[in-house]
Parts: C-alpha cells; sequence; structure tokens
C-alpha cells in the first residue's frame, strides 16, 4: 500500500510516475544514497552520549536493493545507581525515609560500534521481503543480531500485510566480572560472562483511507531469556551492605501499536498509540504527535513534535528496600523500572539544499518522572543533525 | 508485596480493559470504511513525507534513546537494541 516506487523494467513506467506525482520527493537512484547523522543526548548533571550513524543505500525500492549501516556511539558522565544515599536510611523497623532523596551516581564510560547490513528483494508487483544481520560491540557487551521481515500489498495496493521476525544473542562482560544476584557488594565472587537471546515477532497491517489519509496498525511479540539482570545495579536495604540487584530470567512482552497519516493542505499530522504490557508487571502508554508545516520559514520544513509516556511499575521494582525482612526475591531500584512519566517536545526542520542533497536538524527537550515524585525530575537535551545525499 | 513474582489483580484487570478498548477501537476503525482511492488520485499517498518511514533516521535514534530510557520496547519495528543501555 505504502506507494513507493517499485522496480524491475515492467515498472519502469510506474516508477516514473511515482517520481513525478511526488513533486518533492526523491527520484530513485542507481548508485545509491548517503546518509549521515550525529545524535547529542545529554541528561543534566548526568549521563551523555553522541552518537554518530552513517548509511549506505543502494536500489532502494528496486527489484534487488542493499543497506549498510555504521554505528559508533560515545557514553560518559554519571548514571544512578540504585542505592540510595548512606546517610538517609536509619530505620530498623522497616520505615523508609528520605524517599526523595537521589540516588548514588555511578561513573560510567564505554564505546560501542555496531554494524548492519540488510538485502531487501521486490519478488514481483506485490511482495517483497528483506533480510539483514547485525554486529555490536562494546567494552562489556556484544551482539550478534538477524532478521527478516516481509510484505505483501492487495491486489488494488491499497492494504498492506506485514510480518518479520529477529532474533539476537547478547554476551554480557561487565567489568570486574558479572556479580550474584542479590549478594552483597563486599562479597568479590564473579563469573566470567553471561548471555541472554531476545526474538521478536511482527504481524501488521496498513490500509490507505481515503487520498489524504493511511493508517498501521502493528502487534509485536517479545521473549527474552537469560541473564536479563543490569550487573551494575545495586539497592539499598536495612542494617546490611548494599546489595547487587536481581531481575527474573525471562520476559515476554506485547505491544499494540497503531499510528496515522493524515495530510492537510497546510501540513502532514502524525499520530501514534502504543500499548505495551510485560510479564514483569510493566504497562506502558506511549502517545506522539506532530505536524509537518509546509515551507514555513524560507525554505524549510518545520515540525513540532510532541510525545507522552506513562509506565506502571515492574511488580519486583522499590526505589528503595527498607524493610525489616531480608530481601530474598527479585529486587531492583533501577528508576526506568518504576513509575515513570516522560514527556518530550521538539522541534525538526529540515532544507532541501541542491538537487539530491537534504540537511534537516531537531531539538529536544525530554523530562522524566516519577509519577509519585519519589524522585527529582530527570531533565534531557537532545540535537541531532543528519546530511543526506543521493547519488 | 515487592518480591512477588506475579502480577497484581488489578493490573490485570487494567490489561484487560485496556485490550478491550482496544479492539473496540480497531471495531469502529473498520466501520470508517475506507474509500476506494484510484490509482490516479494517489499523487498525494506517494509523496515521500507520506511513507512511515520518512523520518527514518530520528526514528532509529528515538527508538535507541526510549529503549535505552524505559521499560517498553517494540511497535513501530523490531529487533534494536544490541547494546548493553538497557
Amino acid at each position: 500500500m505504502q506507494l513507493k516506487c517499485k522496480g524491475k523494467i515492467s515498472h519502469a513506467l510506474a516508477a516514473a510516475t511515482c517520481s513525478l506525482l511526488a513533486g518533492t520527493g526523491q527520484a530513485a537512484t542507481k548508485d545509491g544514497n548517503w546518509d549521515f547523522t550525529h545524535l547529542h543526548y545529554s541528561e543534566v548533571d548526568r549521563v551523555a552520549v553522541d552518537e554518530t550513524l552513517l548509511v549506505y543505500e543502494k536500489g532502494k525500492d528496486e527489484e534487488k536493493g542493499f543497506t549498510f549501516k555504521l554505528y559508533h556511539d560515545t557514553i560518559s558522565g554519571a548514571t544512578p545507581s540504585g542505592a540510595a544515599p548512606s546517610d538517609t536510611y536509619t530505620s530498623p523497623s522497616g520505615q523508609v525515609y528520605n524517599a526523595g532523596a537521589e540516588q548514588h551516581l555511578l561513573p560510567i564510560t564505554d564505546e560501542r560500534y555496531a554494524v548492519t547490513a540488510e538485502w531487501s528483494r521486490q519478488h514481483d508487483r506485490l511482495q517483497s521481503s528483506s533480510f539483514g544481520f547485525s554486529l555490536s560491540d562494546e567494552l562489556d557487551y556484544s551482539s550478534l543480531g538477524l532478521h527478516y521481515s516481509s510484505e505483501r500489498d492487495s491486489k488494488n495496493r491499497l492494504e498492506t500485510y506485514k510480518k518479520g521476525f529477529s532474533l539476537s544473542l547478547d554476551f554480557i562482560n561487565p567489568e570486574g566480572g558479572v556479580p550474584t544476584p542479590l549478594a552483597p557488594t563486599t562479597d568479590t565472587t564473579r563469573y566470567d560472562s553471561e548471555q541472554k537471546a531476545v526474538v521478536d515477532f511482527l504481524a501488521g497491517y496498513s490500509q490507505v483511507m481515503n487520498r489524504r489519509a493511511v493508517m498501521d496498525f502493528n502487534y509485536t511479540f517479545s521473549y527474552a531469556q537469560g541473564y536479563l539482570t543490569d550487573p551494575y545495579k545495586v539497592i539499598s536495604v536495612s542494617n546490611s551492605p548494599l546489595q547487587f540487584e536481581y531481575r527474573p530470567e525471562s520476559r515476554a512482552s506485547h505491544a499494540f501499536f497503531i499510528r496515522s497519516i493524515y495530510n492537510q493542505k497546510g501540513g502532514i499530522l502524525k499520530g501514534s498509540y502504543r500499548l505495551y504490557i510485560d510479564n514483569w508487571g510493566v504497562l506502558s502508554h506511549t502517545v506522539d504527535g506532530s505536524y509537518r508545516m509546509r515551507r514555513a520559514w524560507k525554505g524549510w520544513v518545520v515540525k513540532p513534535r510532541l510525545r507522552f509516556y506513562l509506565q506502571s511499575a515492574a511488580s519486583f521494582y522499590s526505589y528503595s528496600y527498607f524493610q525489616a525482612t531480608p530481601v530474598t526475591g527479585y529486587a531492583s531500584s533501577d528508576y526506568r523500572l518504576g513509575n515513570l512519566a516522560t514527556v518530550t517536545m521538539g522541534l525538526y526542520m529540515s532544507r532541501k539544499l541542491k538537487s539530491k542533497r537534504m540537511l534537516s536538524m531537531r531539538l529536544e527537550l525530554m523530562q522524566q518522572a516519577d509519577r509519585a515524585g519519589v524522585f527529582e525530575p530527570v531533565n534531557v537535551f537532545i540535537a541531532q543533525l543528519s546530511y543526506q545525499y543521493s547519488d | 508485596m515487592l518480591n512477588s513474582r506475579s502480577n497484581s489483580l488489578p493490573m490485570k484487570l487494567m490489561m484487560i480493559v485496556m485490550l478491550l478498548l482496544l479492539v473496540t477501537s480497531c471495531a469502529e476503525f473498520k466501520q470508517l470504511k475506507p474509500k476506494h482511492v484510484k490509482p490516479w488520485d494517489r499523487d498525494i499517498l506517494a509523496r515521500p513525507e507520506m511513507q512511515f518511514d520518512a523520518d527514518a533516521l530520528e526514528d532509529e535514534m528515538d527508538d535507541k534513546i526510549y529503549f535505552s530510557k524505559e521499560a517498553s520496547r517494540g511497535g513501530a519495528s523490531i529487533g534494536g537494541g544490541g547494546c548493553g543501555c538497557n
């Protein structure tokens, strides 16, 4: 249904028509497209991430296509360890004090390289598929992934049915070794490494609603098995040293996703909603919307964007464990598993430069907060600069 | 209980209610009766900005950010991750 220009000589006329109708669209190229983007992510007084991505794409929407991506990330700063400040708990009775205090920050630095390669094929006028792999390596983590997806249009090309599958095998080698879950941090026993496997399935359906609107429905199921604990995170407990956290060894999740694009006279309205649930007790709602204004300012396309996210805590999460009884089951104080609310607002701008070149940038502010105000909100600044070139 | 390995009853009920809401919304979508758009009327639909992958570079970076900083994943696509960020 997505009316891209499809390849093969027999479709050349359709492709040319698509390009002509697209007006401002990119023409299909045989020599390839180069995309470059750099993202800067910075939390106030915490962690900063710089990610660079280089994309080479050849034969897009033609009979055979190939896409190669090269990633480089650096991370530095500090991240909450899960431990409450030691001078805030004095609770032999199990009562929590100073629950609003900030968690201790753990210095962090890392560098990551990753590549992905994908081959796509247009089988006929209505069917296409793609297959790819990914490799990722950082100081304490390596990953190998495979993915496959296929799409089939209806005969009138107003509907598209999608399915996909991905598998990743991850190897965790934390600095100093893997600690025993729930062991006191004074315990020096360590394991060499741990592994986990993640499989994802997707089933989707897209529909042209009318001349100006399209809708998309996706269901994704994900299952992870293996070491899902964060080896660096700890929990604060009463009358005892800090303990390492402990998460379940498997996780199954479901995501229901709906999105739409509506072309108005002045611009394009995009909206999406996602419902996520998993067997850790996390339930979340995500609403994302943007409005793309055409030629808002001297040839620039401007797009304001707003995103809301609400999440309930994992069943084993607590900001701290100042309780009378010892902690013996799953436990984590990682705020990302807590009762989170995230708001993101931003502005995206893009402009065509010379023929086949485009520059785009975005600036966003994000705030993450505990819905009950247990910890101070985290403020984040996001900036991204992209340059796209069609040969 | 914080160490419980199972979901609480209110959480399960909330999930069921949300699933019913989703099914209901899908049923309403069916009633919207998508119009049959003739091939020669698909000029707007063919524009790059009308494609779901029009902002692929931004979407890819967003997936990484929110996968790292929130406890949810999936929806628009599958895969991702491959890093020790979560």
